[in-house]
């Protein structure tokens, strides 16, 4: 009965904390802003948390993580709006929505597609949460254990997955993951006090400042690639009152199936990393085409499509969580981006968070729910807000976009200096785009390079320099030998494609 | 053979340069310390050997590839645009104050879609403004003026 005690304690510090109209505030507002911008097309949850960056500079740490973590949420769903809605997947990990949601807008139901969508999100959702809360506890109890040598091994793995698994080249993703690193090493080490990489300007002692490269790497390409498009036409002509939006019984009855096993399936491979990204949403669109009865009529409107991938992606999300949370592990370049955000408000991310941090870690995944609610009040009955948002041209968003990319850099540490940095990260982000090298992986390496040195240099410190503690720890050596398959099975893929 | 048009011989070229300036740096500059004791040059020296071995491995990669990958053909009125008008209000926002870094910032980057307006860009801007005015110095409270002289 301990579990079910500590639960409950957990989840009513959690709801003291969440619940104050401060951090609703901030929940609402993270949710809606993150709506706002992942229902434009191409801009995803990575684009839209690099935007909101900044302004969580001056808020309070749980604030700041509780309006965070909303952003995330809203852009996740907002994607899958614009999906449904113009058959464009808002972020490719929404991509899944257009192949039954759009069809079902062009037969007129449109409206159920989001409704269901709605629903199936807030069961996935509840279920990566319940699990999140389960887990938590026991995880961190055993990660306090780890060694220095096992963060390393598990930081590598989880950098390593993140850049090999279903990205393009996986050589090159390894190889952007290193100069990610690299680029962290830029500025004061913090265990010699020398100055490194600094090519003699002041300003980088302090380092590279992370919001600007975040922003060049994801928002400036993403600007620029869409101002190179043309005007897509974006006409909704549909009405969605809330009674074009209700399901018939026929469809409740067919999606509560897809919704209990997308939200399994996306609960064990949301806790893993490098899945996200839709693989798993995926995987659960084909299994339930699998077990249809009606195989046929997916990707003509099957209401299937829709409930299954859409729980499995949100269970996802709340399972990212349990290793960015209890070990400090990040699994995604959006979990890497929220742990620099614990990290920027001065809080040292590890199994010791939910001890030394019990309101912020507690508050922080109420919020998630809550976050959740917020979202089924936002879509169902204001979903007109959104599809208006939609019809805005291009043309006149995205100099707004890049004038919010310019104030949000500058307000961090009101440097111009800063400005100058997302300028080269903007030039080095079109060269990527030519070069069709990946930011993921980038970004990633340079959140964890100064964390993995610093445990690698303690590791050796206390093994005397002795390499051999890596396969001694069970941990490490299971992290390791699972990182060293990784590569070497997606090395032998991209090697057969291109060579026979 | 025209390699250089060649995006992962590029790629390849860059790690192998990124690397190579990490490995003269970390060996001239800073001290690389013993296993045990690792002085602030041995991290960087290692990445930077990985990346050179990576330079290497892409270029091998790329030249066995049965099809070339070549570089697309890229617009640069967009890229010149966008990275122009940051450019512009970096140095504008502390000179002139945040309505001529925003105007300009306006005009500049809406020079990357055709047709071109200068009056729409010049009434965008304005607009843009007024709502960085509301949302940044009004509602967030940050130190921004809106028009600074000579300073």
């Amino acid at each position: 009965m301990d579990v079910v005690n500590a639960f409950w304690a957990h989840l009513s510090l959690g709801v003291e904390t969440a619940v104050t109209w401060e951090n609703l505030w901030y929940c609402f507002v993270g949710v809606s802003l993150g709506c706002m911008v992942g229902v434009l097309p191409g801009l995803g949850s990575l684009v839209a948390i690099s935007l909101l960056l900044p302004i969580t500079y001056h808020l309070p740490a749980t604030g700041a993580l509780i309006m965070l973590a909303g952003v995330y949420f809203g852009a996740d769903y907002g994607g899958g709006t614009c999906s449904i809605l113009l058959g464009v997947p808002g972020h490719p990990a929404a991509a899944v929505d257009v192949l039954d949601g759009y069809p079902m807008t062009q037969q007129g139901r449109g409206g159920v597609a989001l409704f269901m969508k709605c629903i199936a999100s807030f069961i996935g959702s509840s279920v990566g949460i319940l699990l999140l809360m389960f887990m938590a506890p026991a995880i961190a109890t055993v990660a306090l254990k780890f060694e220095p040598a096992d963060y390393c091994a598990l930081m590598l793995l989880g950098l390593v997955a993140a850049s090999t698994v279903g990205q393009g080249s996986p050589i090159k993703g390894v190889g952007m993951l290193i100069v990610g690193m690299l680029l962290s090493t830029v500025g004061i080490d913090v265990n010699s006090g020398a100055v490194r990489f600094d090519f003699g300007l002041i300003e980088l002692q302090d380092g590279i400042n992370l919001v600007a490269m975040a922003m060049g790497v994801f928002a400036v390409a993403e600007v620029v690639t869409g101002a190179a498009k043309g005007e897509a036409a974006r006409h909704v002509k549909q009405k969605f009152g809330l009674k074009d939006q209700l399901p018939t019984r026929e469809d409740w009855r067919r999606s509560v199936g897809p919704m209990i096993r997308g939200s399994g399936l996306g609960a064990f491979f949301g806790a893993l990393p490098g899945t996200s990204g839709g693989m798993a949403t995926y995987l659960s669109y084909a299994m339930e085409m699998r077990l249809s009865k009606h195989p046929k009529e997916f990707g003509k409107g099957a209401i299937e499509g829709i409930a299954g991938p859409e729980a499995c992606n949100n269970a996802g999300v709340g399972t990212a969580f349990i290793p960015t949370l209890t070990l400090g592990l990040p699994g995604d370049a959006v979990m890497a981006l929220l742990l620099a955000a614990l990290v920027i408000q001065g809080i040292q991310p590890g199994p010791e968070v939910m001890s030394s941090h019990p309101d912020l870690f507690w508050g922080l995944i109420v919020s998630f729910w809550i976050g959740n609610l917020i979202l089924v009040v936002l879509n169902i009955p204001l979903i007109g807000i959104w599809i208006r948002m939609l019809q805005i041209p291009f043309k006149w968003l995205f100099p707004g976009i890049v004038l919010f990319v310019s104030i949000g850099v500058y307000s961090t540490h009101s440097s111009v200096f800063d400005l100058y940095s997302l300028v080269v990260f903007g030039a080095l982000s079109c060269a990527m785009l030519l070069l069709k090298l990946e930011a993921v992986p980038l970004l990633m390496g340079f959140i964890l390079g100064q964390p993995l040195e610093e445990n690698f240099r303690r590791a050796m410190l206390m093994s005397r320099g002795n390499l051999s503690v890596f396969v001694e720890r069970p941990v490490s050596a299971v992290a390791l030998l699972i990182c060293v398959s990784l590569m070497f099975w997606s090395l032998r893929k991209s090697l057969r494609e291109r060579m026979m | 053979m025209v390699f250089w048009k060649n995006r992962d011989v590029v790629a390849g070229l860059a790690f192998f340069g990124i690397g190579l300036v990490a490995v003269i740096k970390a060996h001239f500059s800073y001290p690389m310390g013993t296993v045990t004791f690792m002085g602030p040059g041995f991290f960087p020296m290692m990445l930077g050997l990985a990346l050179l071995g990576i330079g290497v491995a892409t270029i091998m990669v790329a030249v066995g590839d049965r099809n070339q990958r070549w570089m697309p053909t890229f617009g640069w009125r967009p890229v010149l645009a966008v990275l122009g008008a940051i450019l512009a209000f970096a140095l504008l926002i502390e000179r002139a104050g945040l309505l001529p870094a925003t105007v300009s910032l306006s005009m500049i980057v809406s020079a990357a879609r055709q047709p071109y307006s200068a009056r729409a860009a010049l009434g965008l801007g304005l607009v843009l403004s007024a709502l960085a005015w509301l949302v940044f110095v009004l509602g967030l409270k940050m130190n921004l003026t809106l028009l600074a002289f000579g300073a």
